[in-house]
């Protein structure tokens, strides 16, 4: 017999979701408190974690946030709340990326911040140390490997949906998130406890 | 190296804080951005489904727990903590809601019941849903197993389940906005419109929204709660049903499970409401319906006898109710005291008046002059389950009828030569045309005249067909089909059915007369009825689209029928009746003996064109004396079946696919069931193979080359075994056709010990019954099973099915079945029989 209480978390974070959108759409402003307190820390990983520069990560994640305030009055949630500002972020992360090699930087990953684990002084994030490590060792990781592996992680979208956004198969995806936690798990593992 | 997952979970948990300061920043942006675009905005979606399921289910919680919120806020001038009081004192109670997303939409309703325990069930669709405390089961009452639960009633019940733990707070945020101290429930004097209820107005900040709760004021229970959006009509409403506590069953998953195993097909509404009791006493499902009423013999009105012999009967009282819905109507047949059987030629039935007309003549009508005393009428319960036992309601004896007298105007839509014409068509298709000539040429009616003589012709023409009289038929085609064409244009104040013209299309075709039919048929199409002028235009459409359906029924008939009967090629099937088989929905259910649409898969195209292919290599190729066996050299997937291959004469190719202890557990099958054994390591070898035949073979010849082929060989040893000495106690053997195994289907998956494993509308006999036991009893092909010795000199067809008797439990269950159905019982010997073991040539 198949119970209903599997993946109960999963379900009542939808349920939420929906009823945060629908109070949104009725001019509940208070909805957008637990919007962004749900979600907040999840999307400055993801952001932080495909971007080194710490300033340009907390930027983006606050320019989503905001966007989507600009947007929940008339917003139609399809899929997860999560992955739809996860794919935002993920996004402007892109963007920022192509942007900066055409700006021929010395290249994001030895820029500012993570590498050199200091934070700016009007910093938003405070980064600990064991997220410190994960972001120097994502910076190892190829750009592609590094979104599958931060969006599956922090944006919980699945396999299926990454493989949509970067316009590749399941199957590429799949193994871009192996050969990325198998590299994960060599820069690592001296500092995960058993 | 540390596992994958510890690496998994080190990255999810790192820490990331967030400062204050920025956070109030952020949030500040955010609500500015969002009161920003409050300019010129309007609402256009709700949330989807989902939230509107959860809003509903909220209205659930509302009813048990918001009244005393709203008592609280409404100041108490009604006495809603006695709604309160009174709610929670109700056992039981179920609620129907519906669902329109806006003014137009189609709703969509879901009844919930809820026992003062918390437990839940639900049906929504062709779901049940059984839950409690966090858990949840579906079953499905159409598929009548259990299924996913259905994501929207699985959070429906998810947010009704957590309904203790909500505070009337968060039932509030959940479906005001979270504003709950702006929620003022209004006593809306307005909307009464009588002195038995109150009605209360909710009114929601930010939104147009509104909440109406209605409830009795006498028994302080609300009935009604609706939401409402006047921007677009969407709508929530739940109706309440109070009632005494229900069987424990109705919310029993086992017992749910239970009749869904055991319960014979039928109603849907038997299983969509098992348990539930009207508080009214009302019926709920056709078995109470059943229960109150069983069977019963319908009631003789009137009864006569022609002239001619033919019986009517009128009986009130006619229609008859199974447990599973179905319904039938009046006798089922009749004899006399002359010991005489009658055959049913008319039956009809009122509903208005639930009065059934029958007719019922004599083998020898209407020359049989004979006058019977007594009649008696038989009722029968008419199961359209062919496995079901026939069951006898009862019989009627009527001694007193109206003699030589022609039914009463009115109460039959035939005349008396119509029966005629109807008892010469059962003589026809029992192929006694002599005796159907015969009471055909007693109707004396002149086809260009009347209806009947029509009727006669198209009988008689049927009948020249049957009997290979093609000529006689075609020419009978041309004086008859422009009769009936002439009828079919001018139909008077009915709608013409073109299934008139099956009979001479058949007969044209059978005489191979193609090129006439398909003029005939070309013709026919074009004719435009002349409907009735005084038909309106809903009338006329309706009219027309019957015409249509009449010709879609017509083809379904008609066409495959031509192929099976006339052999016709579904190429000269297009060209007469213009149409496409292959590409026509009307006949992807339907098979020709040139074309099957289970042959188009691709499994049967791979085969025919490695068929194809085997051929082109014998072209160049000896073919081989009596047979040989080819592997097969790639991967295709073949569905094979024993076929020639082009160009190829005298020659069958089988595929050998599958494994080898399939093969060869019908090595010397019939006699050696139950005495195969194959030794260890030989059951997995695959097979994937030809096996080319010269046509005429003999199949032992066969076997024993596939053996050798595969290095093995069939070695006879003599071996003690189990048997049981089958004996007859010579009683008289009921008729096969009723016989059945012991086990019905129902909702139980083939391969059930005790369900029938195969049937037949021509029987199994004996050594069919026996072997299938034998072969069942040693499905692991070890001959260790027991074997039966058939020593009851019977040699009618006993059953219309073989059982299944694989396993141990089916022993016990077959020596019962075989005693009571034939006086079959078994005496356990042990003797020495010959053993078939497969095993490698050495």
């Amino acid at each position: 017999m198949r119970t209903g209480v599997l993946d109960e978390r999963a379900l009542l974070a939808m349920v939420e979701d929906r009823f945060l959108i629908w109070r949104l759409n009725r001019g509940d402003a208070a909805a957008l408190s637990r919007v962004y307190e749900k979600y907040r820390e999840d999307l400055l990983r993801l952001a932080g974690s495909m971007l080194s520069d710490r300033t340009a990560a907390e930027d983006i994640v606050q320019d989503v946030f905001i966007r989507f305030a600009g947007l929940a009055r008339t917003f139609r949630l399809t899929g997860s709340l999560k992955g739809y500002l996860a794919t935002c972020v993920a996004n402007a992360a892109r963007n920022q990326i192509v942007a900066s090699r055409r700006r021929e930087t010395t290249g994001l990953d030895e820029t500012l911040g993570l590498a050199s684990n200091g934070a700016p002084p009007d910093a938003w994030a405070i980064y600990s140390e064991q997220f410190t490590r994960v972001g120097q060792a994502m910076t190892e990781l190829p750009v592609e490997q590094r979104e599958v592996v931060t969006l599956h992680l922090y944006g919980d979208l699945p396999f299926r949906e990454i493989a949509a956004w970067q316009k590749t198969s399941i199957k590429t995806v799949q193994s871009r998130y192996r050969y990325g936690l198998d590299k994960l798990r060599s820069l690592l593992n001296s500092v995960v406890e058993e | 190296m540390k596992p994958l997952k510890n690496i998994i979970r080190f990255i999810r948990n790192a820490p990331v804080k967030t400062t204050d300061v920025t956070n109030t920043r952020v949030l500040d942006k955010m609500h500015a951005a969002y009161d920003d675009s409050a300019h010129g905005h309007t609402i256009t979606d709700t949330g989807g489904h989902v939230a509107r399921l959860a809003v509903a289910a909220a209205i659930l919680v509302v009813a048990g727990a918001l009244v005393s919120h709203l008592a609280r806020l409404a100041g108490g001038n009604v006495a809603w903590a006695e709604v309160t009081r009174q709610f929670k004192a109700v056992p039981f109670f179920s609620v129907s809601i519906y669902m329109k997303e806006n003014a137009t939409a189609e709703p969509t309703q879901m009844e919930l019941w809820m026992s003062q325990d918390g437990r839940i069930r639900l049906r929504k669709g062709t779901q049940v849903v059984f839950a409690h405390g966090g858990w949840m089961q579906a079953y499905d009452v159409k598929l009548r197993q259990p299924v996913e639960l259905d994501e929207m009633a699985k959070v429906f019940i998810e947010r009704i389940g957590r309904a203790e733990e909500f505070s009337l707070d968060a039932i509030i945020e959940v479906m005001f906005g979270g504003e709950t101290t702006e929620v003022t429930p209004l006593v809306n004097p307005d909307a009464v419109i009588s002195e038995d209820m109150v009605v209360f107005d909710v009114t929601l900040p930010d939104t147009p929204q509104w909440v109406r709760i209605w409830a009795l004021r006498e028994s302080r229970l609300p009935v009604r709660i609706t939401i409402w959006d006047p921007r677009d009509g969407e709508t929530t409403d739940a109706i309440f049903t109070y009632s005494r506590e229900q069987p424990k069953e109705f919310f029993d998953p086992n017992a749910f499970q239970t009749l869904l195993e055991n319960h014979s097909t039928g109603s849907q509404v038997n299983v969509a409401y098992a348990f539930l009791t009207d508080p009214g006493g009302r019926n709920i499902t056709p078995e109470e319906m059943f229960a109150q009423s069983g069977y019963h013999i319908p009631q003789v009105e009137q009864a006569g006898i022609t002239p001619d012999g033919a019986v009517w009967v009128i009986a009130a009282k006619g229609g008859n109710r199974m447990p599973n819905g179905h319904t039938f109507f009046g006798f089922t047949n009749l004899r006399d005291d002359l010991g005489r059987e009658y055959r049913k030629v008319y039956a009809a039935h009122r509903a208005m008046t639930d009065q059934s007309v029958e007719v019922f003549v004599p083998a020898g009508y209407p020359f049989d002059e004979q006058v019977p005393g007594k009649l008696i009428l038989v009722c029968d319960v008419d199961n359209y389950d062919p496995r079901a036992k026939r069951e006898t309601i009862g019989t009627l004896e009527l001694t007193d009828w109206a003699k030589d007298t022609p039914w009463p105007e009115g109460t039959i839509d035939g005349s008396e030569p119509v029966m005629r014409i109807q008892m010469a068509g059962l003589h026809a298709d029992a192929e006694r045309f002599e005796q159907a000539d015969r009471i055909l040429a007693t109707v004396a009616d002149a086809p260009q005249d009347s209806p009947v003589g029509r009727l006669r012709e198209q009988f008689r023409l049927k009948m020249l067909t049957q009997q290979g009289r093609h000529d006689e038929a075609a020419i009978l085609v041309e004086r008859l089909l422009p009769l009936l064409e002439a009828v079919y244009r001018e139909p008077g104040g009915s709608v013409p059915n073109p299934k008139q013209f099956a009979v001479c299309m058949t007969a044209l075709v059978c005489a191979g007369r193609l090129d006439e039919a398909k003029h005939a048929w070309r013709r026919i199409k074009s004719i435009e009825p002349e409907l009735d002028p005084k038909l309106g235009r809903t009338a006329r459409t309706h009219a027309i689209e019957m015409i249509r359906h009449g010709f879609e029924n017509l083809l379904l008939i008609l066409v495959p029928e031509l192929s099976r009967k006339a052999h016709l090629t579904i190429a000269q099937l297009n060209d007469i009746f213009g149409i496409d088989i292959k590409k026509d929905e009307l006949f992807k259910n339907e098979t020709f003996w040139d074309w099957n649409p289970e042959l188009e898969k691709p499994q049967y195209r791979t085969w025919q064109k490695h068929l194809t292919e085997l051929g082109q290599h014998y072209q160049n190729h000896p073919l081989p004396e009596s047979m040989e066996i080819l592997a097969h050299a790639g991967n295709e997937e073949y569905a094979g079946y024993p076929a020639k291959m082009p160009g190829i004469d005298g020659y069958e190719v089988l595929p050998l696919q599958g494994t080898l202890v399939n093969q060869a557990r019908f090595y010397r099958y019939p006699e050696s069931a139950g005495r195969v054994r194959i030794e260890p390591g030989i059951a997995d070898v695959t097979l994937d193979h030809d096996l080319v035949y010269r046509v005429g073979t003999p199949w032992l010849q066969i076997g024993e080359s596939v053996l050798d082929f595969f290095g093995l060989k069939a070695v006879e040893v003599n071996e003690p075994r189990r048997v049981w000495i089958a004996r007859y106690d010579g009683r008289a053997l009921k008729d096969y056709g009723e016989v059945l195994a012991p086990v019905p289907h129902g909702a139980n998956p083939t391969g059930k010990t005790g369900t029938a494993s195969s049937a037949s509308a021509v029987g199994f006999g004996v050594t069919e019954l026996f072997h299938g036991f034998m072969a069942d009893q040693d499905k692991d092909v070890q001959a260790d099973g027991i074997l039966i010795v058939d020593e009851t000199g019977i040699r009618d067809k006993l059953s219309r099915e073989v059982p299944c008797w694989a396993g141990p439990a089916a022993i016990e269950m077959a020596r019962q079945w075989f005693a009571d159905e034939f006086g079959i019982a078994f005496t356990e010997q042990t003797r020495t029989m010959t053993t078939y073991v497969i095993r490698p040539e050495r």
